[in-house]
């Protein structure tokens, strides 16, 4: 949601190199933001076999910029906590296996050219490198949009009880 | 009993009318990064070898609470396919980011506040003509809770928000492109065919192509478009072929070729041994079986193999005003029913008296 605090209230007139300062936001910076939720996996129970559970999650986007913007995703491997003496899952077991067309909740309407759209090179694979899943073209992507995954966590076999904490690093970016 | 439905409807809908400011004031926190003072939502400058030149931006929280936010300057990368990668926040910088004085650091932003950072880059006296990149980051501090996922698992995020700092220094454009190495692998049960590809000139590329599958008798496989996003120069990257699962056992040849509007192409050949994987793992949750395929998925709009998800998210005011639809709807409903119930007490007595009369007596005394 863009904040309209009202105009800029300089703090300092001169600016030196390296100085940060302090002022209200200006109403034309851009509001500008990506996250993902509503991450839902499939039970395991404990193997002595190597296991996937596919699972789904909802990404969000929104921009109210003219000049584009594209979101990848990132994940962290899961680092184990619990009391069995488990071992971390590497992050490239978790995967991005299907990414769903964008759906506008807010803002300008989706344009089958301009986007917000998958981009024509398949996104899906593993997720320890950084996959592109929803990408706007300038002049497009001025609103906010979902985006349905599909993601599947391999779990190796013999894998200890206990909860395994992965992070994601969802990263909006403007740039040529 | 309509009036005082009347009178609750009115006290809820002030209720509810009262708590709208609230909602629209957004989320907690909305981090944000911006060029100030430029046109545009990145720089794209054009130096000179030796040339210095001071950038500002503006680091904000859209939000309603403080927050806590590491900004740095990050290294640019490209991604599997093509696209914009910035590295992770604790990465050595190097290349172009080390042109810029941008410093890393933690700080602390109030709700509808911004902070105005300077910087400035400066370009190497020996700097080579070319398209340079870097990027600067805002993300919150520390990982968002963790949340349960189901299974033992457990999901936390950070959110960045990246714009590029773009730096052509003019001089001869030198567009180039290799491919490596093709390799096979097995992603989520599904094979995937990557090829290394390198950016060895000093302009970006958006190269496309196409990728052939024969097998070991040269019968063709499978045909697949490439279509790559921004290929940043001197960098390298893979490209991904996604299969809808596992290739059959066997012998393949893969072909790649890549070419970009600036006459830079590359092609290369390789064989390709595939096998099952001894512990291929088998699927946990419901949907459907992967079988052994040898095509490719599709490149543009992809839907989950494992059941759709419709999710429609709704504002703040959205909902405010579909709860007071339903509660309103609701009472309204009540109403009719309580008003149909005094009403259907009388209608007897008008319609069917000798039935009432049967039922409650007469008044009159039994024959």
């Amino acid at each position: 949601m863009r904040m309209t605090t009202g105009p800029i209230v300089p703090v300092v007139a001169t600016l030196a190199a390296g100085v940060a300062l302090f002022a209200f936001l200006r109403p034309a910076l851009a509001v500008r933001g990506a996250s993902v939720a509503d991450l839902v996996l499939g039970d395991i129970n404990y193997s002595h076999t190597a296991q996937q559970s596919h699972g789904t999650l909802v990404l969000t986007a929104s921009d109210d910029a003219p000049d584009g913007w594209n979101v990848t995703i990132l994940a962290s491997a899961f680092v184990y906590s619990g009391t069995n003496g488990g071992t971390d899952i590497p992050a490239a077991n978790f995967a991005l296996t299907s990414a769903g067309a964008p759906a506008a909740t807010a803002g300008q309407a989706i344009d089958a050219a301009g986007g917000p759209r998958v981009p024509a090179a398949s996104p899906v694979g593993s997720l320890d490198t950084a996959r592109k899943t929803i990408q706007a073209d300038a002049g497009f992507g001025q609103g906010t949009y979902t985006q349905a995954l599909g993601v599947t966590l391999t779990i190796p076999a013999r894998s200890r009880a206990g909860t395994y904490t992965g992070t994601l690093t969802t990263t909006i970016a403007a740039g040529p | 009993m309509l009036a005082r439905s009347s009178a609750l409807i009115l006290a809820i809908l002030t209720g509810l009318i009262s708590l709208l400011p609230a909602l629209a004031e957004g989320p907690d926190i909305e981090l944000g990064i911006a060029p100030l003072d430029y046109a545009g939502q990145y720089f794209d400058i054009t130096l000179q070898p030796g040339e210095t030149r001071e950038l500002k931006v503006e680091l904000g929280n859209h939000g309603k609470d403080t927050a806590r936010a590491r900004t740095y300057p990050a290294d640019v990368y490209t991604i599997v396919n093509g696209g914009f990668g910035a590295e992770l926040d604790g990465e050595q910088p190097a290349g172009t980011t080390l042109w810029l004085d941008y410093p890393s650091k933690t700080v602390e932003l109030e709700g509808g506040r911004a902070l105005q950072q300077t910087f400035t880059v400066r370009v190497p006296a020996d700097a080579r003509p070319g398209e340079y990149i870097t990027s600067l980051v805002v993300q919150n501090e520390k990982p968002t809770t963790s949340s349960a996922a189901g299974g033992g698992i457990a999901i936390q995020q950070v959110q960045r928000k990246v714009i590029a700092v773009a730096i052509t220094v003019p001089g001869p454009r030198l567009p180039a492109l290799t491919i490596g190495d093709l390799e096979h692998k097995v992603v989520a049960g599904a094979s995937v065919i990557a090829a290394r590809v390198n950016n060895t000139g000093n302009v970006r590329l958006r190269p496309a192509g196409e990728f052939v599958l024969r097998d070991s008798q040269g019968a063709e496989v499978t045909r697949y478009p490439i279509d790559m996003d921004t290929f940043y120069a001197g960098t390298s990257t893979t490209v991904e072929v996604p299969f809808e699962a596992t290739l059959l056992e066997g012998g393949y040849i893969a072909r790649l070729q890549l070419s970009d509007a600036s006459g830079a192409t590359a092609a290369q050949s390789a064989p390709l041994e595939v096998r099952t994987p001894k512990d291929a793992p088998p699927i946990a949750s419901s949907g459907s079986a992967r079988a052994a395929t040898n095509q490719p998925r599709s490149a543009g709009t992809l839907e989950p193999d494992h059941g759709s998800v419709a999710w429609v998210p709704l504002s703040g005011a959205a909902l405010v005003a579909v709860l007071v639809l339903v509660m309103v709807a609701q009472l309204w409903m009540r109403a009719r029913a309580q008003q149909r119930t005094e009403e259907s007490e009388r209608v007897p007595l008008i319609q069917d008296p000798d039935r009432w009369r049967g039922q409650h007596g007469s008044g009159r005394g039994r024959p």
